[in-house]
């Protein structure tokens, strides 16, 4: 499981930031607004928002030390929002390279998130509004561990008792990527046996199609809850094309969802699954 | 079963890591990014821009509040066109009264000379 742990939380992805021509100094070249950063998958891309200004401050518009309006990121410009990890919004978005027929096996392509920098006075309709930048994104981030621990063991004594010294330790473990400080932390608030999963499903190539399913590890017959079943308490249809895409690969259905969990658990305690369904596919294209 | 997962998150790993060395890795650098650098006069330039657009957009509800004005000014202006136009039609029929009654007044009067001279040619 370790070995697991470890792939899943050093999962990076290679992104480009481009800014958008409005934002940029008038006679100033795109490429100049451009910055390629890899990306850790299980982080929230916000965090990395101070850094992409930093590397093109000279060529903005907007003063960064001192701006009133909000930064996004758009991907087909369509805004992406900063609250789901990095990892997930990819796997929502782009889950054609999964396919084997797709040129992204190819040795020789280049994976690449291509996102767009935008500035406006106003956040676009589907985003969370950020007024108090990163510490606005760490207590986000620890109301969800706090959702998360009450799914897990009925209530958040576990983690309201975390010290403020240890949740800083946890909370920098996400930025400076340090997994065994997160797992020392994590599994103090994980029980090794839960009785429900906090689990997010959501749907493939669309943002926003989001369910919070309630399910429980184990069957009223005492047989432990297969990903398989997910389907039935979504009362979906389950299709033979349908997938599950976690952390960027495909789960398979017969595998016990507390398994699923201990091992693809992303950083805010919830289990991200991305379903790609044939239909989905076919809206797309 | 591990296996599987593991043989897969290394293929994924394979995937997305190719060409990684023209990406920067983010674990390797601060998060708040690198400290300003000596450029001043674009800092300066930027602060100049900032100030520019807050004098366009104090201009601009300048602008509206006068259009508003203005709009005003020509409703009101309209409304004087016709209290002008309906007052001079009043005139225009009282004057023509006057002429009138004058004309029959001066008729009267020729009639009433013509009647005294009348008069006095009989005695």
């Amino acid at each position: 499981m370790e070995k697991v742990r470890e792939l899943v939380w050093n999962g990076a992805l290679n992104v480009q930031f481009i800014a958008k021509s409005n934002i940029l100094i008038d006679g100033i070249p795109e490429n100049k607004g451009i910055v390629n950063l890899r990306i850790p998958r299980d982080t929230y891309i916000i965090n990395y928002l101070p850094l992409v200004l930093s590397r093109i401050r000279n060529v903005l518009k907007i003063n960064i030390d001192d701006y009133t309006g909000q930064f996004w990121f758009e991907f087909k410009d369509t805004s992406i929002p900063w609250h789901y990890p990095m990892g997930v919004i990819y796997d929502v978005v782009e889950p054609e390279y999964l396919r084997n027929s797709a040129p992204a096996n190819d040795d020789t392509t280049l994976n690449m998130w291509k996102l767009h920098l935008n500035y406006g006075p106003n956040i676009p309709h589907n985003l969370l509004p950020l007024i108090d930048g990163i510490n606005q994104v760490e207590k986000y981030w620890m109301h969800l561990w706090k959702q998360a621990c009450f799914i897990l063991n009925g209530s958040s004594k576990q983690v309201m008792s975390v010290s403020m010294k240890d949740s800083q330790i946890f909370w920098n473990s996400v930025l400076l990527r340090r997994l065994d400080n997160f797992e020392h932390i994590a599994r103090r608030i994980v029980p090794i046996k839960p009785r429900f999963v906090p689990l997010i499903v959501h749907r493939g190539l669309s943002f926003g199609e989001v369910n919070q399913p309630t399910i429980m590890t184990h069957k009223d017959d005492g047989s432990a809850c297969k990903i398989l079943d997910i389907f039935v308490n979504l009362s979906l249809e389950r299709k033979s094309s349908d997938i599950f895409i976690c952390q960027g690969i495909q789960i398979p259905l017969d595998m016990d969802l507390t398994a699923v969990y201990n091992n693809f658990m992303s950083f805010d305690g919830f289990l991200h699954l991305v379903l790609i369904s044939e239909t989905h596919s076919t809206k797309e294209s | 079963m591990e296996d599987i997962l593991i043989g897969r998150l290394i293929e994924r790993d394979i995937r997305e890591s190719r060409f990684q060395e023209l990406f920067e890795d983010v674990t390797t650098v601060s998060i708040e990014g690198s400290e300003p650098t000596s450029v001043q006069a674009i800092q300066q330039l930027q602060k100049m821009l900032k100030e520019k657009e807050e004098e366009i957009k104090s201009l601009k509800e300048i602008i509206a509040v006068m259009n508003k004005k203005d709009y005003k000014l020509n409703d009101e202006l309209v409304s004087l066109n016709i209290e002008n136009n309906v007052l001079q039609d009043k005139l225009n029929a009282l004057t023509l009264e006057h002429d009138k009654l004058v004309s029959r007044w001066l008729a009267k009067v020729q009639e009433e000379v013509e009647t005294m001279n009348a008069k006095l040619d009989v005695v």
